[in-house]
């Protein structure tokens, strides 16, 4: 190592660690939050399993938000500090890329864990809603409930069934705030597979997003009374999903697609107003639900514009 | 050699004379504008060619280079997408003028429009706005008074960048600039530069449709063509909010 690439090292590297270790507090990006070890449970519905695994990392989380503006302005500040400490006289050109590289890396990262730090603080008070126990117990059994008692899953495997064979249903919730903690997003990853060789018949996932709160309500708006409002938006959530789950397979004329065509749907709630490219599948009593540009299914609340 | 100094200094003062442009300030338009009877109209929305992939940030000559070809794949699916959802703005507006009883005439690509000569603003002290390029000739050629554009200034893709090292996810653009402009004197009457971006929800590298990406362009759009007739629409916006008193 020459000893101009120990003085551009000096210079620019230990700089920008030391203060990034030190602004950052060596955060590490996570986004398991919670203890993971446990068999996913299993119950058997007929001719169909029901697997619900909530063993899942992000399974609790709130959405990171990002700022274009600030990361324009870090790509600005870089070349203001290079420009202002140049490279020493004599220093190689490959010296001067890597010693520029390295410090490039070490803003994003310190960039990036900050911003997942904010949303990682904000989950803290939904982690303590959501304990490691209460997904084994509580939400497992609303959403097993609320699949089998709407009969989604015996539609689902008798639907699969009938082609194919027996089948192993596997669900895996998530759950996000979003990042005002106005908005609780529920997804259910959705796997059918053939029980007897694993191979996927079907695979999607449903998003319910609940009615917005009120701005500036908080954290506190889905803990109070021991997370009354988060179990409701829960058990909403399931009940909703439930019957996607029976229009994705059902042939029915009440769930024919209100339109064929993929377009953005203008709606409202009282969030703001939102557009959403899909296919409109219905909509009625403040509820709107499409299929994305994914392919996933999302119920939404608002009108349609 | 002198020849090589002199297009480098030609390329330089243009570098630089780009840097000392001084941006349109906005330019409302009057709350009673379209109430004033017999107007005749000329709407002009310029079209989109492709959408493109704009790098923000300090980015050189072989990080371009670099960049381009990582979003390549992201580029060739939205060159693709359909814009009908935009060309659809100057019926929209023309319905919107034609309920107001103003008189409206579509314009199409060969109007002109995109050849008119420099207007050069005769005062740039004062708060009385001109449109850059000399449209007056337009009101005999079309039998209008005032022209209503909207020019498309980034659509597409929008990353920043330190080199070629990205320092976020891409997000979808769409920004537009809308002028209305007395063709008697070629005086604004209406200046907005709409500027609408969308991050994506969830994971934007999915090829090959990156339907997060896409979905966030659709909905970019969306949001400027309802600013664009929020701006257009303000009277009645206004009218709405005294009647409650």
């Amino acid at each position: 190592m020459s000893a101009n690439f120990r003085r551009m090292v000096s210079q620019f590297v230990v700089p920008a660690l030391l203060s990034g270790c030190l602004l950052s507090g060596c955060n590490e990006i996570r986004h398991d939050y919670l203890i993971r070890q446990h068999e996913p449970a299993t119950w058997s519905g007929g001719p169909s399993l029901l697997q619900i695994d909530t063993d899942v990392a992000d399974f609790v989380s709130v959405s990171v938000h990002e700022d274009p503006a600030a990361r324009a302005a870090m790509s600005q500040t870089l070349t203001t500090a290079y420009q202002s400490a140049p490279p020493p006289a004599g220093a190689g050109a490959g010296e001067v890329a890597a010693a520029y590289l390295i410090t490039t890396y070490l803003f994003k990262a310190k960039a990036d864990s900050d911003m997942y730090g904010v949303a990682r603080d904000k989950a803290l008070g939904l982690m303590s809603a959501v304990t490691a126990e209460q997904r084994q117990e509580r939400i497992a059994t609303l959403l097993r409930d609320r699949l089998q008692s709407n009969k989604a899953i015996d539609f689902v495997s008798e639907a699969i069934t009938n082609d194919c064979c027996v089948t192993t249903t596997r669900v895996v919730p998530q759950i996000q705030l979003s990042n005002d903690l106005r908005i609780c997003e529920v997804k259910l990853n959705v796997t059918i597979s053939s029980t007897a060789t694993g191979d996927v018949q079907y695979r999607n996932s449903l998003v319910y997003a609940s009615d917005p709160a009120s701005p500036g309500a908080g954290m506190a708006y889905w803990t109070a009374n021991d997370a009354e409002r988060f179990y409701g938006t829960l058990d909403a959530a399931f009940i909703e999903m439930a019957r996607m789950l029976e229009m994705e397979f059902a042939v029915d004329e009440q769930v024919v697609p209100i339109r064929r065509q993929a377009e953005t749907l203008r709606y409202r709630n009282e969030a703001g107003t939102f557009y959403e490219r899909g296919t409109l599948l219905w909509h009625s009593q403040g509820r709107i639900v499409l299929r994305d540009l994914r392919g996933n299914l999302r119920s939404f609340s608002g009108e349609l514009l | 050699m002198n020849k090589l100094i002199g297009a480098a200094f030609l390329l330089s003062m243009m570098v630089l004379g780009g840097c000392a442009t001084t941006p349109q300030p906005p330019v409302t338009l009057a709350a009673d504008h379209w109430q004033q009877p017999g107007q005749r109209v000329g709407i002009y929305v310029a079209p989109i060619k492709e959408p493109e992939f704009y790098m923000e940030g300090d980015v050189r000559l072989l990080d371009y280079a670099i960049n381009a070809a990582v979003m390549a794949p992201v580029m060739g699916h939205f060159s693709s997408l359909d814009l009908s959802d935009y060309t659809t703005l100057s019926d929209e507006i023309r319905q919107y003028l034609e309920g107001e009883g103003v008189i409206v005439r579509v314009l199409a690509e060969d109007a002109g429009i995109d050849d008119a000569a420099d207007f050069p603003d005769p005062n740039k002290e004062d708060t009385l706005y001109f449109a850059d390029k000399d449209f007056t000739r337009l009101k005999s050629r079309f039998g209008i008074d005032q022209l209503l554009l909207i020019k498309p200034k980034r659509v597409g893709v929008a990353r920043p960048y330190h080199s070629f090292v990205p320092l976020s996810n891409p997000r979808a653009v769409f920004e537009l600039n809308g002028e209305l402009v007395d063709l008697n004197d070629n005086r604004l009457l209406w200046f907005a530069h709409i500027n609408q971006a969308q991050h994506v929800r969830g994971n934007w590298d999915e090829p090959p449709v990156f339907p997060g990406l896409t979905n966030g362009f659709y909905a970019a759009l969306e949001s400027a063509k309802q600013e664009v007739h929020e701006h257009l629409h303000r009277r009645m916006e206004q009218q709405a909010k005294v009647e409650p008193e």
